[in-house]
């Protein structure tokens, strides 16, 4: 007897999660008290730990997502999309925190919540690209083309991922420069340590999500291929979805 | 430029109500996935063998 195959449990979040809070308790307390004020923006500067932070981790989400999706063109294996689609929507919640985070920044230290400047700009036009991309998703009906054609579009999409890294070097631009170089951090050791221990507490959080919505993804097409099983009850539901993959 | 911490304070709440506020959604949706699972799994396991024999 065939019987729907039970998705893998994550078992690995729980820990993550656990260690996620404790780092981004630690990275709180380094980015309000431990790190000095900084000579011009004062304690302004410590909304860098959190939006240069997320703005990082909304950067490797992403590229997990478009690594899922070149392995989804390539193998055709479902899990390859779950993976793809979650990376998706947690790089997108980041991108959004870097979003808002930047626009409260900019108020006090430019004079203006928006500006159209290179990076800002690219960095919304990522937003959209990505809101698209779940949009996309929700309006394809075929499991098959819903896959593949929004694997390709976060294929492409994630074209403006280093275009949004060189946007500062690429045009004039107000927002600053790369704070991390070959040569090095562009700020004292404190605040480098601060915001690298921001960064790693972001991506745990962000691979947390991740797995989240992994397994999310996984038992949702497990209720769908069940429900129409039920449904049919029958073979010839069950052979079509077994080569669709859910 | 001093004297701006409502900005830095409004950063901290956006970034962590954003965090909280999205991960009790997904936990939710999560939890209301698996309820529906376990409808459907005591559903499927009712069924006749000759109907999910398959």
């Amino acid at each position: 007897m065939k019987s729907v195959r039970k998705p893998s449990r994550v078992r690995w979040l729980g820990g993550c999660w656990i260690a996620a809070i404790v780092l981004e308790c630690i990275h709180l307390y380094l980015a309000l008290v431990w790190s000095p004020p900084e000579a011009h923006m004062g304690n302004l500067v410590r909304i860098m730990y959190f939006h240069v932070a997320s703005a990082w981790t909304a950067m490797v989400m992403l590229a997990i997502g478009f690594i899922c999706s070149v392995l989804y063109v390539i193998r055709r294996s479902v899990d390859w999309d779950d993976r793809a689609v979650a990376a998706v929507e947690a790089g997108l919640f980041f991108t959004t925190i870097t979003l808002i985070t930047g626009s409260l920044w900019a108020r006090p230290v430019w004079n203006t919540w928006w500006t159209w400047d290179p990076r800002l700009t690219t960095t919304l036009i990522l937003w959209f690209l990505y809101a698209g991309y779940l949009l996309l998703r929700g309006s394809l009906a075929d499991p098959a083309q819903r896959r593949m054609v929004s694997a390709v579009w976060a294929i492409v999409a994630f074209a403006d991922v280093p275009v949004i890294h060189l946007s500062v070097t690429w045009w004039r631009s107000i927002h600053p420069p790369q704070m991390v170089t070959a040569s090095g951090f562009a700020m004292p050791g404190s605040m480098a340590f601060t915001l690298m221990f921001g960064f790693v507490s972001f991506l745990l959080i962000g691979i947390v999500l991740w797995g989240l919505r992994v397994r999310y993804h996984r038992q949702r097409r497990r209720v769908i291929r069940l429900e129409r099983m039920l449904e049919d009850g029958g073979t010839r539901w069950l052979d079509a979805n077994e080569k669709m993959g859910g | 430029m001093v004297g701006h911490e409502g900005f830095l304070f409004g950063a901290c709440a956006v970034v962590w109500l954003g965090i909280g506020v999205l991960v009790g959604a997904w936990m939710k949706a999560q939890r209301r996935l698996e309820q529906r699972l376990d409808v459907l799994e005591a559903e499927f396991e009712a069924e006749p063998l000759h109907r999910r024999n398959v």
